[in-house]
């Protein structure tokens, strides 16, 4: 589908990573949930791995620019999103699937797509368009008049990973997306992360390893707040051998990489 | 504009100016407000006061579906996405505020608008006096509206909503007594009191300190909703509270003031009406005709029917005295304005009761009114020849004020024609005046 180019879009950008951390420490609750982490990211698809409380949603939230980093740098599109600053030009292009999705429940697809293509500042003229686009992507073009409350768990996930792109986000945080889709919808899924991953920088959260395998360009493994691992899909197979715990060369990776870091 | 629509189609805003519509409009319909002179489909004034009293319930349910709106939020989880987004939180809220407004000010209107068709063809005094308490009327309700959305947001538990409005109509419920009642406070309520009278209108000063206050409560409802400091949400209130509050008027008197045009008396051949009555002139020239020509018997007849328009209404124990020369007749009893109009004959009766002139008592019914009535009913059966109760007064008192009247005018009719005329004359002075016994003075103490 034909589209308008604004000026800023193909304007040459003044960073060279998407995301840039050092020495990142981000708070959750009473817990140094970021503790000390140096992170750079690109262009690409990648895959946040790591056990259930290594600090995968709270970096994702400080991503977002929900969470405000409690010391060190964070940089998203080249703006520290550390200090009182403001955030409208970063959030303008980012996208984001927080792991417990809230929507109104009264909207029809296409009403809360748009509404937060609207939140999102999105020039008029370019919305409907947009609307419909992100809603043919996730596949739920014939359900895009139904209310939200009508649809089953996997379609909520779609709906939820359609108003994360609306506005083609040059950063995409999605945390645990593929939770309550089915095999076929998770295939199809894994296409529209490459997809995606070609233009703009795709963090995705998750535990299923076999995701990181099928759709991302690059693995970042993380424990305890800290960088463990970050490198192609095929570095994390390497990583491990025979002894290791897993069932396929990329769990016996993570177990071997999460193993010398005391994860397990 | 789009977002608009989808708040509109997708929040309580629609079903909340459905229901306050349907409740006032229902509400309007039946009871008292169908009543009398000051019915609110009879004058513009009463139409606004009917409306502002109807308030009693609309502005607590407007408190609570506006509280109900406020949960959606914090219910829908959708804090954190649109913590991402960079369109400010006022301005996203905002368009939500907005739909709440254009429902009630809708479903305001559409009450206004059935009321108003009503009006048109009852009343020929327009005026623009009723705008100021019409326009309260609806930022109060709009205001309440975003404040219950506010306090919604503020405690987010789903008893919220029940029991704001429970609390509103409390609170309203506090306006129900007669006017000046909890003065200056209930001035600070939604509704007025309802209309006593068709010749006064709220003071355009308290509309403007009540715009202030509402203004304040709309303010505070809209910095609840949007501001991540909500306690700055109070400021407003307090502000407008302290630039309102010694502002209030103490006194009904003060509350209330006369409307001098309404109660201008227009005259055309011996009928004078108010401006607020003179769409009936047509319905009444005949009875007034006629009762000029059944009172020319008098030694000295009344000249002309006049209407007395009273801004004070059964306040008084006794009625002032009036003139002799004029028939003063008192359209707001309950006697003219009526679902279905008296005929032209039973106006005439009406009128010629006590020989052209208006009961004594008020509120207070004194121990001498048999006598009173007694003495109406002769003069009245002089004038027409036909011995007849009077219409109004039957009630408990008949058969007592039945005997008085017979005697009384068994004896007058025994007196010789000239002296009849002279006592019915004094008579009609006596209960024109309001001082002294009329019966008295038509039998000549026999009775």
């Amino acid at each position: 589908m034909a589209r308008a180019v604004s000026a800023a879009e193909v304007a040459p950008t003044g960073y060279a990573w998407q995301v840039q951390a050092e020495g990142l420490r981000v708070r959750a609750g009473r817990t140094m949930a970021v503790d000390g982490l140096d992170l750079r990211l690109g262009r690409g698809v990648h895959g946040l791995l790591g056990p259930n409380g290594a600090g995968k949603t709270t970096l994702i939230r400080s991503l977002a620019t929900v969470l405000r980093p409690a010391s060190g740098r964070l940089e998203v599109l080249g703006s520290s999103v550390s200090g009182r600053l403001d955030l409208r030009r970063v959030r303008r292009a980012l996208g984001y699937l927080p792991q417990d999705f809230g929507y109104y429940k009264r909207f029809t697809v296409r009403e809360f797509v748009e509404y937060v293509a609207w939140l999102k500042e999105m020039p008029k003229r370019d919305v409907p368009g947009a609307v419909q686009r992100a809603v043919e992507r996730v596949g739920l073009a014939d359900r895009a008049d139904d209310r939200m409350k009508t649809l089953s768990g996997g379609m909520v996930r779609r709906a939820g990973i359609a108003q994360a792109i609306v506005n083609d986000p040059e950063v995409l945080l999605l945390d645990e997306p593929t939770a309550g889709l089915d095999p076929g919808q998770r295939v199809r899924f894994r296409e529209l992360l490459q997809e995606l991953g070609s233009d703009s920088c795709v963090v995705v959260s998750t535990h299923l390893v076999e995701d990181v395998a099928a759709a991302c360009t690059d693995v970042v493994l993380f424990n305890a707040g800290r960088l463990v691992f970050q490198g192609t899909p095929d570095d994390l197979a390497a990583a491990g051998g025979p002894a290791d715990v897993g069932d396929s060369p990329l769990e016996r990776g993570y177990s071997a990489l999460l193993g010398e870091a005391g994860g397990w | 504009m789009r977002i608009l629509g989808i708040e509109l189609r997708r929040t309580t805003a629609l079903l909340l100016g459905v229901l306050v519509a349907v409740v006032m409009v229902g509400l309007l319909s039946w009871g008292p407000s169908t009543k009398n002179s000051t019915a609110w489909t009879r004058q513009w004034t009463t139409l606004a006061e009917w409306v502002r009293f109807m308030l009693a319930f609309s502005w607590p349910l407007a408190l609570g579906v506006g509280a109900l709106q406020g949960l959606r939020d914090r219910r829908s989880g959708v804090e954190e996405l649109f913590g991402s987004t960079p369109r400010p939180r006022a301005w996203r809220v905002g368009w939500t505020l907005v739909a709440l407004a254009v429902g009630l000010v809708t479903a305001y209107a559409v009450v206004f608008a059935v009321g108003a068709v009503q009006v048109r063809s009852s009343t020929s005094y327009f005026h623009w006096g009723w705008l100021p308490a019409a326009l309260v009327g609806v930022l109060a309700l709009v205001g309440v509206a975003w404040l219950g959305m506010g306090l919604g947001r503020l405690v987010p538990s789903p008893l919220m909503p029940p029991v704001l409005a429970v609390a509103g109509l409390a609170v309203t419920s506090v306006g129900f007594g007669r006017p000046g009642d909890g003065l200056p406070w209930t001035a600070l309520l939604p509704t007025l009191p309802f209309p006593r009278s068709v010749f006064t209108a709220v003071d355009g000063s308290v509309s403007a300190v009540q715009a202030v206050w509402f203004a304040g409560i709309a303010l505070s409802g809209f910095l609840l909703v949007s501001l991540r400091r909500r306690w700055l949400g109070a400021l407003p209130v307090l502000v407008a509270a302290a630039v309102v509050v010694p502002l209030l008027p103490a006194t009904a008197e003060e509350a209330m003031s006369a409307d001098p045009v309404a109660a201008e008396l227009v005259c055309a051949g011996q009928l004078c009406l108010t401006r607020a009555h003179e769409h009936e002139r047509a319905a009444l020239t005949g009875p007034a005709r006629e009762v000029l020509r059944l009172m020319a018997k008098l030694p000295s007849p009344p000249t002309s029917v006049r209407e007395a328009g009273l801004s004070e209404r059964g306040e008084l124990d006794m009625r002032l005295p009036e003139p002799t020369d004029a028939v003063w007749v008192d359209l707001d009893e309950f006697t003219y304005f009526r679902a279905t109009p008296p005929t032209p004959d039973q106006m005439t009766t009406y009128w010629l009761a006590g020989a052209g002139t208006r009961t004594c008592y008020g509120d207070h019914i004194p121990r001498t009114l048999t006598r009173e009535v007694a003495a109406r009913t002769v003069m009245t059966a002089w004038l027409t020849g036909r011995l007849e109760p009077l219409p109004v007064y039957r009630l408990w008192l008949g058969e007592e004020t039945d005997g008085l009247a017979a005697r009384a005018w068994e004896h007058l009719r025994a007196l010789p024609e000239p002296e009849q005329a002279a006592r019915v004359q004094a008579a009609r002075e006596v209960q024109a005046a309001c001082s002294g016994d009329a019966l008295t003075t038509l039998t000549g103490g026999t009775t």
